[in-house]
């Protein structure tokens, strides 16, 4: 029960802890939204725990896939949203009223992203904690898994989040764009397989295997897949699906900068910038 | 003219994906899946049928299948899989990993056919 409830935190908790430190590292840290944001995705998975016998059967067995399935597809595009945002939000200058409303929208944003990905996460605990508990030793054993496993979790988005400002003072906020774009697409692409497994996809083969360096079981494998969506034998839909989800946001970004007034930094807002950042 | 040739087109892949899908059953009775080996054809879809019979959830996850699906107490769930390549794809209950275990072995087989241990 202990090594069950650590490999359920690394499987089904890493990708949320992610996406946390990804955000932390993007936003200001604001007490409020992300507050309410963890208590709307915990009170989500908590109210879906009722309904989720009923919803499993529905449209002949395929309901839980696709709401899961649309839940990745909303996060997605929250990212994609607030990335561009954080990237029209970096031209304003510090302060201004123009950056203190867009970063209330990016808050907004983010909170949403926040409170579906723990949503989507905390269904799988919210079953496990509820059904297991009763079980004799159970108690012990959980809460011990729950301590070792958060504590790995935390220990990872801590590392993370000082990584990912690292890599922004050293190649700018692009450098978060780019991760974010990368954990959600990798997220996104993972979520074909509920469609194929209820047949709404068909499968297609695997277009090469890295399982003897690193099998989806392994440790590195939860890492990588949760940063970047890694697959040892991704499939066509799941690879064209991931080129597709990273680079089209990218391209859009560029493409917006280049066609409309997306304001390049000026020296003033630059200075600002960095003035703020010292 | 447009509308009635995507209505054929409709139609035909309709028929197309409605196309027999081989069907294998799996019981899982305290924490065991029943058979814990179960052998399909290669390189066609198949359904798997699976009865949860004990009174907790379990989650049958395949690594190797790429498959994960949460199934309530008393209740079944189905899972496409394949078409897959001849060999052994394990399969494991996520709540309890030490007991509910088994293997996916495709092979070439002649239609209908089930091996089970």
């Amino acid at each position: 029960m202990l090594i069950n409830t650590v490999i359920l935190f690394l499987r089904d908790a890493l990708p949320f802890f992610v996406l946390l430190s990804l955000v932390l590292s993007m936003l200001p840290v604001g007490l409020k939204w992300l507050s309410l944001s963890l208590l709307a995705g915990l009170a989500g998975s908590l109210l879906l725990l009722d309904q989720i016998d009923r919803l499993s059967q529905q449209l002949a067995g395929a309901g839980m896939e696709l709401m899961l399935f649309s839940c990745h597809l909303l996060v997605y595009l929250a990212i994609v949203a607030a990335a561009y945002i954080y990237l029209q939000e970096l031209q304003e200058l510090p302060h201004s009223a123009k950056s203190k409303q867009k970063t209330t929208t990016l808050q907004g944003i983010a909170g949403l992203m926040i409170a579906t990905s723990l949503f989507i996460n905390g269904v799988s605990f919210s079953i496990y904690f509820v059904n297991f508990w009763s079980q004799a030793d159970a108690p012990q054993s959980i809460l011990l898994g729950t301590a070792l496993g958060l504590g790995i979790c935390l220990s990872i988005s801590v590392l993370l989040y000082f990584s990912m400002l690292w890599l922004k003072q050293m190649f700018g906020p692009i450098s978060i764009v780019l991760a974010l774009v990368l954990h959600a697409s990798g997220q996104l692409a993972d979520a074909v397989s509920l469609l194929v497994q209820v047949d709404w996809l068909e499968q297609s083969e695997g277009l090469w295997d890295l399982s003897n360096i690193f099998h989806d079981q392994s440790e590195f494998a939860h890492l990588f897949n949760a940063l970047f969506g890694y697959r040892a034998s991704p499939s066509y839909h799941q690879l064209g699906l991931y080129s597709v989800a990273c680079i089209l946001p990218l391209l859009g970004y560029y493409w917006l900068r280049l066609n409309f007034n997306a304001p390049t930094q000026s020296a003033s807002t630059a200075a600002a910038r960095a003035q703020e950042q010292k | 003219m447009l509308s009635r040739y995507s209505f054929i087109v409709l139609l035909t892949v309709l028929s197309l994906n409605a196309k027999a899908v081989e069907e294998f059953t799996i019981e899982l009775k305290q924490h065991l899946f029943y058979p814990s080996r179960i052998e399909v054809p290669a390189n066609q879809k198949v359904k798997l049928i699976i009865h949860n019979l004990d009174e907790q959830p379990e989650e049958f996850d395949s690594f190797d299948l790429n498959r994960e699906k949460m199934i309530f107490a008393g209740r079944k769930a189905i899972i496409f899989i394949g078409p897959l390549k001849p060999g052994e794809y394990a399969f494991f209950g996520e709540y309890h990993p030490n007991t509910a275990r088994g293997l996916v072995v495709a092979s070439e087989l002649k239609q209908g056919e089930q091996h089970v241990d």
